[in-house]
């Protein structure tokens, strides 16, 4: 665990660079230049895509963080909970970032549907490196576990370390799955894409790797409610949508091809 | 909107700067530290725009590619320093509108893990850990062992000095109560072979 990677000197203040913050951006650039590559390639409006691009960062980091104050708020009995501590969950910019690709796309005349899966190996991508920030953060961690690969938080600025106690490295397991399923939207050529086909997959891809992840993570900002963690549920409904929008995604395809 | 973009990625590199300086100034510096990748990221979006437009009208390219290089090298910095130093001015801010109790160091960490360890642990959980040194201790093991606990007063000693009392200032040994430690050796004591 490493919550800080580095010191900055600024004017004579010095300041730590934290590991979550840095992988987080590094995983958020890489997510866009993928992105980017794979429009130009498409022969998309570059331009187009990278400020669709900055629309949904925006607007997936508000609904993040939306999501974390309201479970927060919903776990404490506070409403104000957050304004002391900050916090990110990932499901909450999913919404919030399809509804401004959405809405971005149809202010510059871009197909959305096709943005969306020319951008899902990045995402996953991206996705696996902000994990690897959890991970050196010390967020989002594993329950006890006295296995042989069991990570041992000790840096005091780490939530693992308290109590310090060997955990699953789940932040580890889940970014081995994106990487998983990022190598598998990459090298993969699809059929037809521009039909929602892969964001999709991938997002029911995501919503199994996630729900067996809640099964070993222990961390109780994630918020209980029926004994199910908000993620858990929210990936139940997600992979719910999933299936049902791919099925009418491939009974088009069959339609289609048929004709 | 090119130039626009430009304005926008040096404001947020501004914004990052002021974040980073004054962090530990209650609100101003989260708000800094918070609207710097949010100007960073509406320059991105600015310039796309421009980039956009000056392909489909034929223009020159410049300005807008000029406005998304300063956005994007603006953002790099300004997300780093929201993501570190604006949720530590934010925890700062939140201390000043509400100062803790006195209680144990793992009481700001919300997150705490829900189950109890359940292994024979040494480390209790309001305490800060302990740092096991490199090599003491191998996955599989049982973690280390806490460090004992100070000795307790000898017979006849109080535990703390009176109120009213004079303090010596180095109270002698109760008869048959340990020694105290040797002290360290100095920098320039060398260790028997």
């Amino acid at each position: 665990m490493h919550p800080i990677l580095t010191e900055v000197t600024l004017f004579g203040v010095t300041r730590p660079i934290g590991g979550y913050g840095a992988a987080v951006t590094l995983g958020l650039l890489v997510t866009a230049i993928v992105l980017g590559r794979a429009a130009h390639r498409a022969r998309l409006d570059v331009g187009a895509t990278i400020a669709t691009i900055g629309y949904a960062t925006m607007a997936g980091f508000a609904g993040a963080f939306l999501l974390f104050a309201v479970v927060e708020a919903l776990r404490t009995g506070d409403p104000l909970a957050v304004r002391d501590h900050g916090g990110l969950v990932f499901y909450g910019a999913v919404p919030t970032s399809l509804l401004a690709v959405w809405l971005a796309a149809r202010s510059f005349a871009l197909p959305w549907l096709r943005i969306l899966d020319l951008g899902v190996p990045g995402l996953a991508l991206g996705h696996a490196l902000g994990r690897i920030g959890c991970f050196l953060g010390g967020c989002c961690f594993g329950a006890p576990w006295d296995g042989p690969w069991a990570a041992l938080a000790t840096h005091p600025l780490a939530a693992s370390a308290h109590p310090s106690v060997p955990r699953h490295p789940v932040q580890l397991y889940e970014s081995l799955g994106l990487l998983a399923i990022a190598a598998f939207f990459t090298f993969r050529r699809p059929r037809i894409v521009g039909d929602g086909g892969r964001a999709l997959g991938y997002l029911a891809a995501y919503a199994v790797l996630r729900l067996g992840i809640e099964q070993l993570r222990d961390d109780a900002v994630r918020g209980l409610f029926a004994g199910l963690s908000t993620s858990t549920l929210i990936a139940l409904a997600s992979l719910a949508v999933a299936l049902f929008f791919g099925h009418r995604v491939r009974a088009a395809r069959r339609a289609r091809s048929a004709a | 909107m090119g130039i626009g973009s430009i304005t926008l990625g040096a404001l947020s590199l501004l914004c990052a700067l002021g974040g980073v300086v004054l962090s530990m100034v209650p609100f101003l510096g989260a708000m800094l530290a918070f609207l710097s990748p949010v100007l960073a990221l509406m320059g991105i979006i600015l310039g796309g725009v421009a980039l956009s437009r000056a392909r489909a009208e034929g223009n020159s390219e410049g300005l807008a590619i000029t406005g998304l290089v300063t956005s994007i090298v603006a953002f790099v910095p300004s997300l780093l320093v929201a993501l570190t130093c604006g949720l530590c001015s934010s925890c700062w801010t939140g201390l000043v509108l509400n100062p803790p109790d006195a209680g144990p160091p793992g009481a700001i960490f919300p997150d705490a893990g829900l189950t109890p360890y359940p292994y024979p642990s040494s480390v209790p959980a309001s305490s800060p850990p302990a740092v096991p040194p490199p090599g003491t201790w191998a996955p599989g093991a049982p973690p280390p062992a806490a460090p004992p606990p100070p000795a307790a007063p000898a017979a006849g000693l109080p535990a703390s000095p009176e109120p009213n009392s004079v303090p010596s200032p180095a109270p002698a040994p109760a008869p048959g109560g340990l020694p105290p430690p040797p002290l360290p050796p100095g920098p320039n004591v060398r260790p028997a072979p």
